[in-house]
């Protein structure tokens, strides 16, 4: 395998003066991911966290104003880089003048694709992404789903080694987006790479090799979706007290999470130590454990809690 | 060589976005309206019908030319940076400057197509009454092309650096200085000791000598036009419009897109 990663970002910095007068806006700050070749990346944050910057930047749609991006070991700056990289847009908006046949071939051209090639992905891949039939069709018609469709086809006439891809389950129906998954996973199954961003984790957590979440413009939290979770994992605990032990007080001073009902105590405990402590009172006889679980933080939580844990 | 056919991808696609455009199919009707309503003007009028035809139907060829080129130029690339079809565009190995000089060569296509097309509608009205086509004609004609082209060059400058409504007063207000620039060459000639001298003569040297692609005087009056001068107005126009091709492509060079 190759070991120049298919991107590389080294201190990315993205800061928008709008104007004179109004306050700049840090849009990406000191953004270092490194995505090997054949990984599919999910990029996860918020309204306004600084996806579309990232990807800007990349695709040299706008300059760093500081550090670099590099795809396949070469500054993005140079257009070069983008003969080898496939791109979704986050709002898809293409030529209305144009049908989807022409569109593709226009893509196709711009990649010095010769007139058979562009001919014969246009069709392969307009039946990929289920626009069969609609080659003729002026884009002024298209629903938002079928553009959303016809970008992902544009965005693989090159049969790119990378594919970056911005909210591309946005605007797709329950069948577009199961499309999509199957379109990424055929992608990662022929050696692709693929960076997607998306505000919806589920998704990401069916799709992603690996995540990264951004927040405000940092990355405050990258990894395999097994470490994200597990680093979050914690137990939930049934109990009752014996003979009047206050279990409620140690729950407080622990910052546990507690609820009683019928002398019945579940207990959130965060950590491995956390229950050692538990068994420890169990074996002095002060609780009787009725349950222990593991629980696995959904992706959502996991998230949610990087984000405060960011803030604090 | 793979420059070469990105470029041409870009005007391509742009020829076909022109050809498209609602705006030049009303403006093309909206010239052969007014050749009529010349016709009409010239049976009234006293002067020789075939003249006063020349004479005014040249100038709503150029005219229509150049509010094509204007209100369907100014939008042109900020339109698509606005829409955000550039997006994808960009996102493939094409280089900023190739953009710029493919949508202008398209548009500019276009624009010629219809220009040509109304020369030639006029052509055949003046056969149809009988009116002798002179060579005069047929040179003031071509050289004309260079003023509409001029200001497609202008109209698209403006539209890589900023909004279509600046973009269109811009372009106008050039345009108005373009045709008065030898006004300004006259009075400094005239008054060799003018006190705003200086400033006069370098405002006269950057605007647009529109008036070098103006001949309709001597085709309406049959007047000699040396081949000469055909040869160095187009030069005059190639440079000129390479020049503000030039200024678009670097002001797009590193610009962030929205
Ligand atoms: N052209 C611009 N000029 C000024 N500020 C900008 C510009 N583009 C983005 N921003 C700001 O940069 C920040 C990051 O925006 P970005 O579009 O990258 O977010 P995002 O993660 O893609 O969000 P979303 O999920 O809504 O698409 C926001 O605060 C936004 O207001
Ligand atoms: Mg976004």
């Amino acid at each position: 395998m190759n070991s120049t990663p298919a991107i590389r970002t080294e201190a990315l910095t993205k800061i928008y003066r709008p104007g004179l007068f109004e306050k700049p806006t840090t849009a990406v700050s000191n953004l270092d991911i490194e995505i090997p070749e054949g990984e599919v990346f999910g990029f996860i944050g918020l309204n306004g966290a600084g996806k579309t910057t990232t990807i800007k930047l990349l695709l040299d749609h706008a300059r760093p104003t500081n550090g670099r991006a590099l795809l396949f070991g070469e500054d993005a700056r140079n257009p070069r880089t983008r003969a080898r990289v496939g791109y979704l847009p986050d709002l898809p908006h293409f030529h209305q003048f144009l049908s989807a046949g022409e569109l593709l071939d226009y893509a196709g051209k711009l990649f010095g694709l010769s007139y058979n090639v562009r001919r014969e992905r246009s069709e392969k891949l307009l039946k990929s992404v289920g626009l069969e039939g609609h080659e003729r069709e002026r884009l002024r018609n298209f629903s938002r789903g079928m553009l959303q469709r016809l970008g992902l086809a544009q965005a693989l006439i090159n049969e790119p080694a990378l594919v970056i891809l911005d909210e591309p389950l946005g605007g797709l129906d329950p069948i577009g987006r199961a499309d999509l998954r199957e379109i990424i996973s055929g992608l990662k199954s022929e050696g692709r790479t693929v960076f997607f961003s998306s505000h919806i984790l589920d998704d990401a957590q069916r799709i992603a090799d690996r995540i990264g979440i951004i927040h405000q413009g940092r990355m405050i939290a990258c990894g395999k979706m097994d470490e994200l979770l597990t680093k979050r994992q914690d137990w939930e605990v049934e109990l009752e007290a014996v003979d009047g032990f206050d279990i409620l007080k140690i729950c407080r001073e622990m910052e546990w999470q507690a609820n009683l009902k019928e002398n019945l105590f579940t207990v959130s405990v965060p950590d491995e130590e956390a229950l050692r402590q538990v068994y420890t009172f169990a074996s002095e006889g002060k609780i009787r454990l009725l349950s222990v679980e593991q629980r696995r933080l959904s992706l959502e939580e996991a998230f949610l809690k990087e984000v405060d844990q960011w803030r604090a | 060589m793979e420059s070469l056919t990105r470029i041409f991808a870009v005007t391509q696609n742009t020829f076909r976005e022109t050809v498209r455009n609602k705006i030049l199919h009303n403006m093309l009707a909206f010239a052969v309206v007014m050749f009529g309503l010349a016709w009409i003007i010239s049976t009234w009028s006293v002067g020789e019908p075939g003249k006063i035809i020349t004479d005014l139907g040249l100038s709503i060829t150029v005219l229509v030319g150049v509010i094509i080129a204007i209100f369907a130029g100014i939008v042109l690339v900020h339109g698509e940076v606005d829409r955000r079809t550039i997006l994808p565009i960009l996102a493939k190995p094409i280089r900023r400057w190739e953009f710029v000089l493919g949508k202008y060569l398209g548009f500019s296509g276009a624009v010629l197509l219809v220009y040509i097309g109304m020369n030639i509608i006029l052509l055949l009205f003046l056969a149809a009454i009988g009116y002798q086509i002179s060579t005069q004609l047929i040179k003031t004609m071509f050289i004309s092309i260079w003023e509409v082209e001029l200001v497609v060059a202008l109209a698209v400058m403006f539209s890589t650096l900023t909004s279509p409504w600046l973009s269109a007063i811009n372009t106008i207000i050039l345009f108005v200085a373009g045709r008065f620039s030898y006004d300004i060459k006259f009075y400094l000639d005239t008054n060799p000791e003018a006190s705003a001298g200086l400033v006069l003569k370098i405002i006269y040297l950057l605007l647009p000598n529109l008036s070098y692609f103006n001949l309709r005087h001597e085709a309406v009056h049959l007047q000699e036009i040396p081949s000469l001068q055909l040869i160095y107005a187009s030069l005059y126009g190639l440079v000129y419009c390479a020049i503000l091709l030039l200024i678009a492509s670097l002001a797009f060079r590193h610009k962030d897109l929205a």
